[in-house]
């Protein structure tokens, strides 16, 4: 799964990432983002597209260059560097929109297998409730932490 | 925001190899309004659910 995935650069502290997207629409800049929460140990990842006309980031773009699989790859990557450099932390992840946490869904599903031999994955259901990460279930956000 | 505790040394896992420190990258995005509105709803959903327990 993490094989095919872009270079990329960390910041010092492995908070903040950035990558180059490449493809069919040219070259896309996107960063990856892990910020503290209220709550001790508790991360929040932040995903984004940066809009060469606002200089913003933006995860509702469809970027369209074909290089999803990598992308999350890319993604997925961080995720294992945040996580040994920060153990204990726990990470949540949702989309800006309903149709942008489905397609994180997606992405965990057809990796699950994978991502469970190193993370713990949970959903966050309708009923405001965490619970051990299924298939084919809409959820609200994701949380994880890392196996040691 | 808050200072990350518990942090360990760099990796020297071969998962955690192939990428550049940037030194600009620190702090870069902190004061995105994408990162700022999706840390404003991770914290009304701990207030919610709490920790998640795994």
């Amino acid at each position: 799964m993490l094989d095919n995935r872009y270079q990329f650069e960390s910041a010092p502290d492995l908070l903040t990432f950035e990558f180059e997207s490449i493809g069919p629409v040219g070259t896309v800049t996107k960063a990856v983002h892990y910020t503290s929460t209220d709550t001790a140990g508790v991360y929040n990842l932040g995903f984004g597209d940066i809009d060469p006309l606002t200089g913003y980031l933006d995860d509702s773009i469809v970027t369209n260059n074909h290089d999803s699989q990598k992308v999350l790859a890319t993604v997925a990557y961080t995720l294992y560097l945040f996580t040994e450099r920060y153990p204990d932390a726990i990470v949540l992840a949702s989309g800006s929109t309903t149709t942008r946490t489905r397609l994180y869904r997606i992405g965990i599903a057809n990796n699950l297998r994978d991502i469970e031999q190193d993370f713990d994955v949970l959903g966050l259901t309708d009923l405001i409730e965490w619970e051990p990460f299924r298939k084919n279930i809409d959820y609200l956000a994701f949380s994880v932490r890392r196996k040691f | 925001m808050k200072k990350a505790a518990q942090a360990a040394p760099a990796s020297t896992s071969p998962k955690a190899a192939g990428y550049k420190i940037n030194p600009a990258l620190a702090g870069k995005y902190d004061d995105q309004p994408l990162f700022a509105e999706k840390l404003k709803r991770a914290n009304e959903i701990l207030a919610k659910t709490g920790v998640p327990k795994f």
